[in-house]
């Protein structure tokens, strides 16, 4: 999956797993979403909700689960799929980075520092 | 400081120069590994045009959608009625976080809402900076390019902020901001694409400031530019994807897709400001990315200094000619053709600065 490439390029953490529910223990003390769609082209991924857009604003490490079945081949599709199933989508591709300052990336800037992607596999 | 100021202080220089050298290069790699971004970029050219040569149309549709949906709805003809409906749904004493917004800036809303008693702040670092400087942007998208790591160290002084690298100043920017994000009454956007079909409002960033700012007070206000209406959400989506590639970071690291919540009154103006009756009508298509300021050989030296009160550079020349009137420094620019050339809109500014130009001499 090209996805999993692309984000890990942007300082994403990838897991890939038979069994989401299994590595979720791992992240107490993060925020959990559950990701309706991604691109596989850009690694966008779309969320649904205002309160999960909320929290994983505010929240230091977001993480997302998204199932290997909802990856689509371009952005549109991807968005369109998330549309299919929530109202408020929002969407997310890495942690939250700035370089406002000299051009010197920095990461963690207002929402999350931390981005990290299960990718359930079907078994 | 004016243009003449701004050639004697290198920092501007060495800022944009800094920018376009570290962001050249990712747009270049973007468009190349993701071509079919060109013919999204075309798809948004065109739809823009077509929705600005019937915009009366493009804007009922835009009010009635977002009427149903439970927002409230406004038109302003110019900036001083627009900075008036936003004064009004303020009120004073509240707290205010901004998102950056060119537009926020065309109609002086930040002042405005500070003049009524309001505590108002730029969410977005750079902005922030800008500021604390009291400066203005120099750059669309990079607001404070021009400043060196160690005179930012010297301005967030002045709100009690310290450190002693990016890294450091960043976190308490954070630190300082989240308290203003938790307490904010009232929190404002612009908009990057506006869709007629759904009434949702697309922004896209990196640092998370603006899906704090629009998602956590109870009162949202949206400033959108009637140009940013496109038909449907895929063109809207289209349309911010092309702009992230063109600002050099691609993809965003957030897109917001803004609607009525439940839990939040959700305020829409449309801004014309000029654009309805414009004879620049092609410069609608612009999607200010700001690639054509970095790239341009007098923007390179004196930033957005080149140019009208708010806008500056190629693009700033235009928009000057729109929202306020011609500017005299049209007669600056080289013509190089720098500007089209890299505009994902296909623009031809060099020929609408010449028709200002012809517009200056005839009037003399």
């Amino acid at each position: 999956m090209k996805i999993i490439q692309i984000l890990r390029s942007r300082g994403v953490e990838v897991i890939i797993t038979e069994n989401a529910r299994k590595e979720i223990e791992r992240f107490r003390d993060a925020h959990v979403s559950q990701a309706l769609s991604a691109d596989e082209r850009s690694g966008v991924i779309f969320f649904g909700g205002f309160q999960d857009k909320r929290a994983a604003g505010l929240a230091f490490h977001h993480v997302a689960i998204l199932k290997e079945e909802d990856i689509m081949k371009d952005v549109i599709s991807a968005y369109n799929h998330a549309k299919s199933k929530s109202d408020m989508i929002f969407a997310s591709s890495s942690p939250s980075k700035s370089a406002d300052i000299e051009g010197k990336l920095i990461f963690g800037m207002h929402g999350p520092k931390k981005f990290t992607v299960i990718v359930e596999v079907r078994k | 400081m004016n243009i003449y100021g701004a050639l004697e202080q290198g920092s501007i220089r060495e800022g944009v120069l800094r920018t376009l050298m570290n962001l050249r290069d990712v747009i270049l790699k973007t468009l190349n590994d993701h071509p079919y971004l060109l013919e999204y970029a075309d798809e948004v050219r065109n739809a823009k045009l077509r929705v600005a040569e019937d915009f009366d149309y493009w804007i009922d549709r835009s009010m009635e959608v977002l009427e149903k949906r439970g927002c409230h709805v406004y038109l302003a003809e110019n900036a001083e009625k627009a900075r008036r409906i936003a004064g009004e749904m303020v009120g004073s004493g509240k707290t205010v976080v901004k998102a950056k917004s060119m537009v926020s800036e065309e109609i002086r809303l930040r002042e405005y809402l500070q003049s009524l008693g309001n505590e108002v702040w730029e969410t977005d670092l750079g902005e922030f900076i800008v500021q604390v400087a009291d400066d203005r942007p120099m750059h669309m998208i990079v607001p404070a390019l021009h400043y060196s790591e160690a005179q930012v160290m010297e301005i967030l002084k002045k709100v009690g902020i310290h450190g002693r690298d990016a890294e450091e100043l960043a976190s308490g920017v954070r630190e300082f901001m989240r308290e203003k994000f938790l307490k904010a009454d009232v929190g404002v956007s612009g908009c990057n694409a506006f869709s007629a079909e759904t009434g949702r409002v697309f922004l896209v960033e990196n640092e998370g400031n603006i899906r704090l700012s629009t998602s956590l007070p109870e009162r949202y206000i949206a400033l959108v530019s009637i140009e940013k209406i496109l038909p449907d959400d895929d063109l809207a989506l289209k349309s911010v994807f092309v702009q992230s590639a063109y600002v050099g970071t691609f993809p965003p690291a957030y897109i917001n897709i803004n609607e009525k919540a439940d839990s939040q009154e959700m305020h829409v103006i449309f801004l014309d400001n000029g654009r309805k009756t414009t004879e620049f009508r092609e410069h609608l298509a612009c999607i200010k990315c700001g690639r054509c300021q970095l790239e341009c050989p007098v923007f390179q030296l004196a930033g957005s200094l080149w140019g009208g009160e708010v806008y500056g550079g190629p693009t700033g020349m235009v928009w000057t000619a729109i929202t306020e009137e011609i500017p005299e420094v049209c007669f600056l620019s080289t013509l190089c053709g720098k500007c089209r050339e890299v505009c994902p809109s296909d623009i031809d500014m060099p020929g609408m600065i010449r028709k200002m130009r012809e517009i200056i001499l005839k009037a003399r």
